[in-house]
């Protein structure tokens, strides 16, 4: 470089010379050219930075737009990803379970018998309007998934006002969808895909609520509220637990609040409880539960000798016949538990009050179904559900985040994941965002119930009952903690401004007490 | 948002999806469909360039301008070996974009609506990338020459390009465009002229007398000069004879090896062009309203405007011209008409619109009119290559990852001619071939040791022509012999269905020079006679003690040099470990001891990771077949294949498929093998064969198991029987499925020097 120190361009020039063989003539002016036009490619990408480029980006209407091509574009990625290895002649259907939907959907809704069908009426009605037809309802399916977390993501850059926080929340909330132990679910006939769909279909509405309430935005939360009641009856419960006395209190105690919303809300608490007690009533009278309460019976009851004593107590027919198939389920032994004359009083029992009592015993010994859900937790919470992915999905999306970044896969990472979302609740609580930090934790406080019930519902296939659980549980705790850690961001921001400020006019101060001694000087 | 703009970011955000679907599809498939016979020869060419050095007319007959090969030396130049296609469809991609560009400036340069381009933009784009015409999703040299034409059509189009100070530029651009296609394929030069009309009108535009005479010699001058670019180049590197010869020579033997006379061409190319519009009438229909529209506007046309139809109309005639004189319709070739057509139907769109909103105004639909164009495109253009592109897209995971499903789907007589050839040579060695296809190079990942890539240049046959000694260029030999020279190739593969023809230099120097090793049922294999040594007799090295990993518990009796197993104990487990590296050669004797279920020896390559499958290269009395633990590759014979029964016990599954012994699991190839009677089927690993002839094969024969770093062949009595590539495999051991065996005078030597162990 010492050898061309006139050259404004010494390193590039340095470089060519090296390579440039001693006998080959060397115009005198080539490095020149060289550099000059290095130089004004330079500039010429500077001009186009500074006159196409940066003008768009500072408009944030351009920004918009050139988000919502992003989007569209990821989404089909996403469907591509997961859905055309298998298109167009996959996608059979195998799970038993899938065949209950669609004996539920050839009934039609104009039909009353549609309501009190096997399944909740969601997704019977979405088979119904697309004709049955499994593929449809697969892509269907699969792009209102994507959809519902695009919107996720653009409800995140909505309601969080910090651009750091935005953009991490809204690639962890993406995160969680294209995570394959969720997303698999889209190409099968059962309830697991809608269901998450209109999970966080409804957390965004709560939270979206939270963050301005009105009447619009609680009403078109109530509406998605009461499509992800419907499309399983695992999501009673916890809606019933804190969602409906949540409303009513809120409706009698948040004086802030004008009284149109709290009536509006009273309004809602009453249709959603009515939606529960509906989809409770019309499962227990077709009898699927029966089914369920067959199972815990056999794989969790009589394994325990004080509970099939209180189960006995309260009615259920024991006898050697029953006890011998300790440990069972409806599935061993082809269907032994369903089928085996000698169990023809306990089938009946368990068809009619039986079902009442092993709901009472989920409250009566929740201490020990709790202590049981700890131990299967690991095992619950790390289920990559890949004996359910039929179709390979998780040969096709990404890995599911490190380090449990988008939610927890472990008891510890239950643990971590719970005080942060608290921690994050709380910080929102204090800086002013009070609203949102109830919503959310009234959601989170459901996300455990929720995850309890679909425990206790049914000891069969219970990592596939906690993938709605799960996939909720994850997004609300990434959004407590997004509030929290907007709340903190904002306030540090806030707090900068205003040091700045003050030094500001402190040195405007002293510049008009003491004059430039510079000048003074010079 | 209000309605109407919610609705118009729902059809643009629709829209966006849908083409960035056709899009993914369209690169995901065309790596695959791209594979073509013309982009294969040129890419063996290039792959020869940039092996031995060169201009590309030293390393093939391009009987083109050198723009196609320097395209795909540029694909080369950016991607992997594996990775070349993807570069070449991203190419595809570009080009059906600018087509699509084209169609879209022109229904708006003749007033239709913005988003009415955009629809017919997309119609067309889809047509090239992925349609089902033959020319669509290829990138023959026809499709080049029609991307850079609507390079220069979008030019001409665009005002801005005509300004004052950038006429000039404008003009150098057409014109470069324009000269790269002429010198691509001289007989595009109608059409470019029809292309540069309407840049010529484009000038008329500009006011400054000085600026509009500059461009318009730039325009005439450019062109010229760019085509005369490539023989004065070659004439300066001293290559104008190969330059000649490929491009000019060849180009007269395949106009006169027709036989026609210029009569006889314009009446077969009526025949022809009937036929065309019989098939596709909807272009029949373009053209006959292009026509009528001329005619019946001409008078409210500006002169722009006539100028445009004008240049389409010489455009179109051109694109006939060009397709009469070449005398040849292959299906790929319509490329070129179906541009103008297309640029016909955009025009023709542009009027109809602009006639119709004079009446009633614009269209409120407008902004859904690009996604209904999507939809249709996709169902009138048929959605099978849309689909598999998808499929393609939602399949991949990566280039090698690919790469490694497709040779795992690979013939089994492939595998074997691989696996040979690895022995002998690397990949991008020389490889000589008698042969009349281009893959023949590509799949054995080999590059030609002769310019002469098909036996067609050398016997003077010529493509939907006469054959004629005449027809064979007059340096062939000379610079065959000047390649041979170069190259040295290692191995000589010959086609069963294509024997080598006798009477050429060519035969003469296969004869002199190589020796036969392997006779397979699809392929020859002859070795050069230093490598036949190597690999048939080889160095024996050292007497060998094969150890018995089963210990005391092993049937095996094992001495230097010797080991044997008793026809009553063959054992699954109990194996004779040969070596517990590749790289080697184990030569000895082997003599069958069949028991019960015949005699079945399994030389073994173990892998270390249990998960994948053991190679295999088996003896079941006379038949030699290679494997693996779930399928068989491929099938030789001792004697004579016509004094085995193979239909005994052979199984057949849906479309005659082979079926493995237990009947349940197709084998890869047609393969036939026969099933012994009573072998161990109920093992994972059974797929096992046998000959039912009659008489077992009890002969003591010499053996050879050659293994390099990549794969393994057997040897048997001075020829090569069966072989096979090996993956993760590491450890060499014998597996006795059936009856027992003796082995003797038992040595360890070294693998040939070029089998990639050194």
């Amino acid at each position: 470089m010492g050898e061309h120190p006139a050259s404004p361009n010494g390193p590039v020039t340095a470089t060519v010379t090296a390579k440039v063989p001693e006998n080959l003539p060397v115009p005198e002016n080539m490095f020149a050219t060289i550099g000059g036009a290095t130089t004004r490619l330079r500039t010429a990408a500077r001009r186009f930075s500074r006159r196409a480029l940066a003008p768009r980006l500072r408009d944030e209407a351009w920004r918009g737009q050139a988000l919502s091509l992003a989007a569209a574009l990821g989404l089909m990625v996403f469907m591509v990803r997961v859905l055309a290895a298998g298109w167009p002649k996959r996608f059979a259907i195998f799970f038993p379970d899938s065949f209950s939907f669609i004996h539920a959907a050839k009934l039609t809704p104009f039909s009353p018998a549609f309501y009190a069908a096997e399944r909740p009426i969601a997704f019977p009605t979405v088979l119904f309007l697309l004709g049955r037809s499994t593929l449809v309802t697969v892509v269907v399916q699969t792009f209102l998934y994507g959809l519902v977390y695009l919107l996720a993501a653009t409800t995140v850059f909505t309601v969080l006002r910090q651009r750091e926080t935005r953009i991490m929340i809204a690639l962890l909330v993406l995160s969680i969808g294209i995570e394959p132990r969720f997303a698999l679910w889209t190409t099968h006939i059962l309830s697991e895909s809608l269901g998450m769909t209109l999970a966080v279909a409804s957390v965004l509405a709560w939270w979206w609520f939270s963050a301005q309430p009105g009447r619009r935005r609680l009403h078109l939360a109530g509406i998605a509220t009461i499509a992800w009641l419907t499309v399983r009856d695992s999501n009673v419960p916890p809606w019933l637990a804190v969602g409906v006395p949540a409303l009513l209190i809120a409706s009698f105690w948040w004086r802030s609040a004008d009284r149109d919303l709290r009536r509006a809300m009273r309004i809602w608490g009453v249709v959603t409880l009515v939606v529960c007690v509906g989809v409770t009533l019309t499962q227990s009278a077709n009898g699927r539960n029966r089914y369920a309460t067959i199972n815990n019976v056999g794989s969790r009851v009589l394994p325990d000798h004080e509970i099939t004593k209180w189960f006995a107590d309260q009615g259920m027919p024991v006898d050697d016949a029953l006890l011998e198939r300790t440990g069972s389920n409806s599935f061993n032994d082809n269907w032994d538990m369903l089928t085996s004359p000698d169990l023809t009083t306990f089938r009946s029992w368990a068809g009619s009050s039986g079902q009442r009592v092993m709901l009472e015993s989920y409250a009566r010994f929740a201490p020990h179904w709790i202590n049981q859900l700890y131990g299967d937790l690991p095992i619950l919470l790390r289920a990559d559900q890949s004996s359910y992915d039929a179709f390979t999905v998780a040969k096709r999306l990404p890995d599911a985040a490190p380090a449990q970044i988008n939610g927890p896969t472990t008891r510890k990472g239950l643990l971590i994941w719970t005080v942060l979302a608290v921690a994050g609740l709380v910080l929102a609580a204090k800086r002013g965002r009070g609203a949102q930090a109830s919503v959310l934790g009234l959601l989170l406080a459901s996300t455990f119930v929720d995850l309890y019930m679909a425990y206790v519902g049914d000891s069969v296939e219970v990592q596939r009952h906690m993938v709605g659980p799960l996939s909720r549980m994850a997004l609300v705790m990434v959004l407590c903690l997004g509030v929290g850690a907007d709340s903190l961001v904002e306030s540090i921001r806030v707090r900068r401004v205003a040091s700045r400020d003050i030094d500001a006019e402190h040195v405007e101060f002293v510049d008009v007490v003491e004059p430039d001694l510079d000048e003074v000087h010079g | 948002m209000t309605v109407t703009r919610g609705w118009r970011r729902l059809c643009l955000l629709a829209t966006v999806f849908l083409v960035g679907a056709m899009v993914v599809a369209a690169f995901f498939h065309n790596e695959f469909r791209s594979q073509n016979w013309d982009p294969m020869q040129t890419r063996v060419y290039v792959d020869r360039t940039i092996r031995f050095g060169g201009t590309f007319y030293e390393n093939g007959l391009v009987n083109k301008g050198p723009l196609e090969p320097f395209v795909y030396r540029l694909a080369a130049a950016v991607t992997s070996w594996d990775g070349f296609w993807y570069a070449i469809s991203a190419i595809v991609l570009v080009v059906s974009g600018v087509l699509g560009w084209a169609a879209n400036r022109t229904t708006q340069f003749f007033g239709g609506h913005r988003m009415l381009g955009i629809a017919v933009g997309i119609g067309v784009f889809y047509h090239f990338a992925l349609g089902n015409a033959d020319y669509a999703g290829v990138l023959y040299s026809r499709n080049m020459i029609i991307g850079l034409y609507a390079g220069a059509w979008l030019i001409g189009l665009s005002p801005r390009w005509w300004l004052p100070g950038r006429a000039r530029w404008a003009a150098v651009a057409v014109g470069v465009l324009l000269g790269l296609g002429i010198q691509t394929l001289f007989v595009g030069t109608i059409a470019a002229i029809g292309v540069g009309l309407l840049a010529l009108s484009s000038i008329d535009t500009v006011d400054d007398d000085d600026e509009y005479r500059a461009s318009r010699r730039l325009l005439v001058i450019t062109p010229i000069a760019v085509f005369l670019l490539a023989p004065v180049y070659y004439a300066i590197r001293g290559r104008f004879d190969e330059f000649w010869s490929s491009y000019w020579t060849y180009n007269v033997y395949q106009n006169v090896a027709t036989g026609r006379s210029f009569a006889n061409q314009l009446v077969y190319g009526r025949d022809v062009a009937l036929r065309y519009y019989r098939a596709w009438p909807v272009s029949f229909v373009i053209v006959i309203a292009f026509v009528a529209i001329t005619l019946g506007l001409w008078r409210a046309m500006s002169r722009r405007e006539r100028c445009t139809h004008l240049a389409l109309t010489v455009w179109f005639v051109g694109a006939w011209a060009e397709l009469v004189v070449g005398q040849r319709y292959s299906t790929h070739y319509f490329s070129i008409l179906a541009l103008p057509t297309a640029l016909m139907a955009a025009s023709v769109v542009g009027h109809m619109y602009r006639l119709i909103a004079a009446q009633r105004g614009d269209f409120r639909s407008a902004v859904a009119w690009p996604l209904v164009a999507a939809l249709l495109a996709v169902a009138a253009g048929g959605g099978g290559h849309f689909t598999l592109g998808l499929e393609a897209a939602s399949s991949y995971s990566s280039v090698h990852q690919t790469a490694v499903e497709r040779a795992a789907t690979q013939p089994g007589t492939q595998r074997t001619v691989r696996a040979i050839l690895d022995l002998v040579s690397r990949p991008d060695d020389p490889l000589l071939v008698w042969t009349e296809f281009p893959w023949e190079y590509l799949q054995f990942h080999r590059v030609a040791a002769t310019r002469w890539i098909w036996k067609s240049f050398m016997l003077g046959q010529i493509y939907l022509g006469r054959s004629s000694p005449d027809y064979v260029l007059p340096t062939t030999w000379q610079w065959f012999a000047d390649d041979m020279a170069e190259s040295k190739p290692a191995a000589f593969l010959e086609e069963t269905a294509l024997p080598l023809t006798g009477g050429t230099p060519f035969s003469a120097y296969v004869q002199h020079d190589f020796e036969q090793a392997y006779a397979g049922t699809d392929y020859n294999v002859y070795l050069r006679t230093d490598a036949a040594g190597e690999m048939l007799r080889g160095d024996p090295g050292t007497t060998l003690t094969p150890s018995r990993p089963a210990g005391s518990a092993s049937k095996w009796t094992v001495g230097r040099g010797t080991a044997t197993l008793a026809a009553s104990s063959p054992s699954l487990t109990d194996v004779l470990a040969l070596s517990n590296t590749l790289c080697t050669r184990i030569s000895g004797t082997y003599a069958s001891t069949p028991g019960v279920g015949g005699s079945f020896l399994s030389f073994r390559f173990d892998a270390a990771d249990p998960t994948v499958p053991n190679m295999r290269l088996n003896i079941a009395d006379r038949q030699i077949f290679s494997g693996d633990d779930a399928a068989v590759f491929d099938t030789t014979y001792l004697d004579e294949p016509d004094a085995i029964d193979s239909t005994a016990d052979t199984a057949l599954g849906p479309d005659d498929t082979v079926l493995a012994p237990d009947a349940e699991t197709p084998l890869p190839d047609r393969t036939v093998i026969t099933a012994p009677a009573t072998a161990d089927t109920s093992a994972p690993d059974a797929a096992v064969g046998s000959n039912d002839t009659g008489a077992a094969d009890v002969a003591t024969h010499h053996f050879a198991l050659v293994i390099g770093k990549d794969s393994a062949a057997l040897v048997i009595d001075g020829a090569i029987h069966a072989a096979v590539r090996i993956t993760e495999q590491t450890k060499v051991s014998l597996e006795v499925r059936a009856g027992g065996v003796q082995l003797g005078d038992l040595r360890q030597g070294s693998p040939p020097p070029n089998s990639g162990c050194g």
